[in-house]
């Protein structure tokens, strides 16, 4: 930008009005003659003062314009729209010929230093600073990688059509695509989306906001956008500055501004810093007026600071980076600086303002999310479970990589789909009814178990939780968090098959020993001598406790798996008690207890699975025989209470030792003195107990004392009352 | 007067002597029969006044299917059906498909037998 003999007009600098024409409808091109050659650069504005107004215009006398020619000319284009204002109605009937002043230039549009593709987008005379760009750039030969995407909202003649063919037709990197109606991102993402790539925003401002959420939405980093400098602060301040107190609100403003500001000689010596930069530095003002910057900068290495002096001295051109600084107490923080030429009126590098923004903290908390984020996002990716993100009507947004692992889709193949098109058609109706319950609790998570139909047409078992968290700003989905169970379903159904097998094999022999040696006992062959029959009564009972084992044993197994499902029928408590009792009449005979019923006679029959109530009275009373010595006493009672039944077992037995009461339902845990007593248990029963009444949603607990006795008591709740 | 013929149907032949012995000694004549095929047809030609009925059974027919043939037929629908078998999962569908009782082998005395045949003989 070595224009020789150019002026920057700080004052008004006389321009004469060479040519106005409407190029297209509401839209005119200005062409004005300065007194003086003006030292521009693209994309900057200048303002246009009239002498006085034709029509009255609440706004003054001045207007910013951007500059549509390219720096190397002597002429000034504008190209602006018309308006019903004052002003432009005054503009628009002055005589060719007449004077008007110009102040400026203002403003700076600068592009990124590296070759980097850069993008332009322009509402209607928008257009008017990216022009003066680009011709700057045709002329110096140095055409990037460049976009340009201009909108116009009405169906007119593009004004600047023919220039952009000229540039086109010279320059194949250029691409230009014009468009009536707003720019859409069919239109944006043609040009590289990169996070390299600079966005310059130009336009009027529902445009300018309109494009940028648009980029944002589809991630372009605000960073990566320029347009304030359009709509640049110097530019205003000359219209808002009337008097002299004006100055010194403007002083006050920069002062306590919160950003640091500093104003440097040529040489790069403090003459002005504010107080911002005094908090951020860490120097005071004495401190810092007459030193350089390096005072707390110089870490940035030799390369960068070359750079930084190259720009704002012999480019003359505003500088933006990032830096790493340091304070006064040796602290190191991170900053945004910006660094702009003064240029005085005899083209000379007057000084520089330099403004720095601290942004350590910023920074921390972007890294802390950022490694927050990557935590969580390798915990996703990582994780054998799928994942998958579905909207409310249960349509993919996600899929993570084991989702391809268990059912052969790619993310790409499943994305934009319905998830319950991978649903095996026989559990549809199931899956959409937990769908259904899940949007209708919001926050709650539904456990799922279906099949699926794997990419290559097998069906798998897969488990789920079904999580609605459509309400969750940070989710916005439906989150299904799923495995492939299929292998453990095989298992499942193996054990299952195992256990019938074994329940019919292990017992079939074991009736054969049951039955003959019954019968043996009981003289069917003949009478035995009394040592016989005491073998053979040891044959038998060691069969018994073979066959309560295996009884015992796939009750456990069955209600591990889930396979003890709740049967209620109306069952006769006194009768089922009765019954229990009597099958433990040998052992009971046999030790001289004394056994005490209390039951109501009038009891009513109750809703309850007969099975569940066996298992548990069975243990109770087994264990209160087994673990009762001779001559002891065992009571027994089963009441109907308010919503549940009562069981109470207490027996005369040798208790629980304290330190073992905590572990009693544990499984296969066994008391020291119950092994001394039976030598022969599994430590199972109380167990299988426990967790027949916790599936009943009942309690059971009790109390004991070594060497005097147990009282266990348990509470089910009733499935249905029937009067009667 | 009494029907004293009941029909095994039970594939165990470890267990005959017992059945025959004990049985019979309590005056009742006794039928065996291995499969769920033969004990059907045994059934319908003899009509016996009981039936104890294994469920697993070698063969196309399983306990099952002999319970519910027994039942859809006129001939034999009335003949009370034990079912003494060592699986005990079957318990509910067994008696819902008309045994008059399910008992576990392993958990029953030959006694006890005895009292339920005597129980559910048919008059």
């Amino acid at each position: 930008m070595n224009i020789e003999n150019s002026v920057i007009a700080r004052q008004p600098l006389r321009a004469t009005i060479i040519t106005r024409k409407e190029i297209a409808k509401d839209t005119i091109e200005l062409v004005l003659q300065p007194s003086a050659r003006l030292a521009f650069t693209a994309g900057q504005y200048v303002w246009i003062i009239l002498s006085r107004l034709l029509f009255a215009d609440p706004k003054g006398r001045r207007r910013a314009f951007s500059i549509a020619s390219p720096p190397q000319e002597e002429k000034l284009t504008f190209v602006y729209r018309t308006s019903p204002s004052g002003y432009k109605k005054t503009l628009a009937e002055l005589p060719i010929g007449s004077d008007v002043e110009i102040l400026g230039p203002f403003g700076f549009l600068t592009l990124p230093a590296a070759e980097t593709p850069v993008v332009f987008l322009a509402g209607g005379t928008g257009m008017t600073p990216f022009l003066s760009i680009i011709g700057d750039l045709v002329n110096q030969k140095n055409l990037r990688d460049l976009y340009v995407l201009v909108s116009n909202l009405e169906e007119e003649r593009v004004f600047y059509q023919e220039k952009l063919n000229d540039f086109i037709s010279k320059n194949p990197q250029v691409r230009v695509s014009t468009k009536v109606g707003r720019l859409t991102w069919d239109d944006l993402k043609k040009c590289p989306t990169s996070e390299s790539v600079s966005w310059y925003i130009a336009g009027p401002q529902a445009f300018v906001e309109g494009e940028t959420k648009l980029l944002l939405e589809h991630g372009i980093l605000p960073n990566q956008m320029h347009f304030d400098q359009f709509h640049g602060i110097v530019a205003v301040l000359p219209e808002s500055i009337k008097s002299p107190s004006d100055l010194e609100v403007f002083k006050l403003a920069v002062l306590y501004a919160s950003d640091h500001i500093i104003i440097t000689d040529a040489n790069g010596i403090i003459e002005y810093v504010n107080t911002a930069a005094e908090k951020i530095t860490g120097f005071g003002r004495s401190e810092l007026i007459g030193q350089t910057p390096r005072l707390w900068g110089g870490l940035m290495g030799k390369e960068f600071y070359q750079k930084l002096w190259q720009t704002i001295k012999y480019d003359r051109q505003p500088f933006r980076s990032d830096i790493t600084n340091h304070r006064k107490n040796g602290e190191i923080y991170q900053a945004e600086v910006y660094i702009a030429p003064i240029i005085g009126g005899t083209d000379i590098v007057l000084g520089f303002v330099a403004t720095e923004r601290d942004i350590t903290e910023e920074r921390k908390v972007q890294q802390i999310i950022k490694a927050s984020e990557e935590r969580f996002r390798l915990l996703i990716e990582k994780s054998p479970d799928g994942i998958t993100l579905t909207d409310a009507n249960g349509v993919e947004l996600y899929a993570s990589p084991s989702v391809e692992r268990i059912l052969g889709y790619t993310p790409d193949e499943l994305i934009g789909k319905p998830g319950f098109s991978f649903i095996h058609p026989e559990d549809q109706e199931a899956a959409q009814k937990v769908f259904a319950q899940v949007l209708d609790s919001p926050g709650a998570s539904i456990k799922v178990s279906i099949r699926a139909r794997h990419k290559i047409g097998k069906i798998l078992w897969i488990e789920g939780i079904v999580t609605n968290l459509l309400h969750n700003e940070a989710v916005k989905a439906i989150v299904t968090n799923f495995r492939d169970v299929t292998h453990e379903k095989e298992i499942d159904r193996a054990k299952t098959e195992f256990i019938s097998l074994a329940s019919h094999q292990l017992r079939t022999p074991l009736s054969a020993v049951k039955w003959y040696s019954e019968m043996l006992i009981g003289g069917d062959a003949g009478q035995l001598n009394e040592t016989q029959a005491k073998y053979l009564r040891e044959v038998f009972s060691a069969n018994e406790r073979m066959i309560d084992l295996v009884n015992l044993l796939l009750d456990v197994s069955r209600m591990e798996m889930g396979k003890l499902p709740e049967n209620p029928v109306l069952v006769n408590l006194p009768k089922l008690a009765n019954e229990i009792i009597q099958e433990n009449m040998n052992d009971i005979t046999r030790k001289k207890l004394v056994v005490h019923t209390t039951f109501d006679p009038k009891t009513p029959d109750i809703m309850i699975d007969p099975k569940f109530i066996r298992i548990i009275l069975q243990n109770l009373i087994n264990n209160a025989v087994k673990y009762t010595p001779e001559n002891g006493t065992i009571s027994v009672n089963v009441e109907k209470k308010d919503g549940h039944i009562s069981l109470v077992v207490q027996d005369t037995g040798i208790g629980i030792p304290k330190e073992d009461q905590e572990r009693v339902f544990t499984k296969s845990f066994r008391a020291n003195n119950a092994k001394l007593m039976d030598p022969y248990g599994t430590g199972v029963g109380l167990y299988l107990t426990k967790s027949i009444v916790d599936q009943l949603h009942g309690g059971i607990w009790f109390t004991s004392e070594e060497g005097k006795g147990t009282t266990v008591f348990a509470e089910i709740p009733i499935t249905k009352e029937v009067k009667g | 007067m009494k029907n004293n013929t009941i029909l095994v149907i039970e594939d165990d032949i470890h267990l005959k002597p017992a059945y025959e012995d004990k049985f019979g000694g309590e005056g009742f004549s006794i039928l065996w029969e291995v499969t769920g095929e033969g004990g059907l047809d045994v059934a319908k030609k003899a009509l016996p006044g009981l039936i104890l009925l294994d469920l697993l059974l070698p063969g196309t027919m399983s306990g099952m299917d002999v319970l519910l043939a027994l039942k859809k037929d006129p001939a034999t629908s009335g003949i009370p059906v034990l079912v003494l078998t060592n699986v005990s999962e079957e318990g509910n569908t067994a008696e819902s498909a008309g045994a008059v009782d399910y008992l576990v082998k392993a958990n029953i005395s030959l006694a006890q037998i005895v009292e339920k045949i005597k129980k559910y003989m048919a008059s």
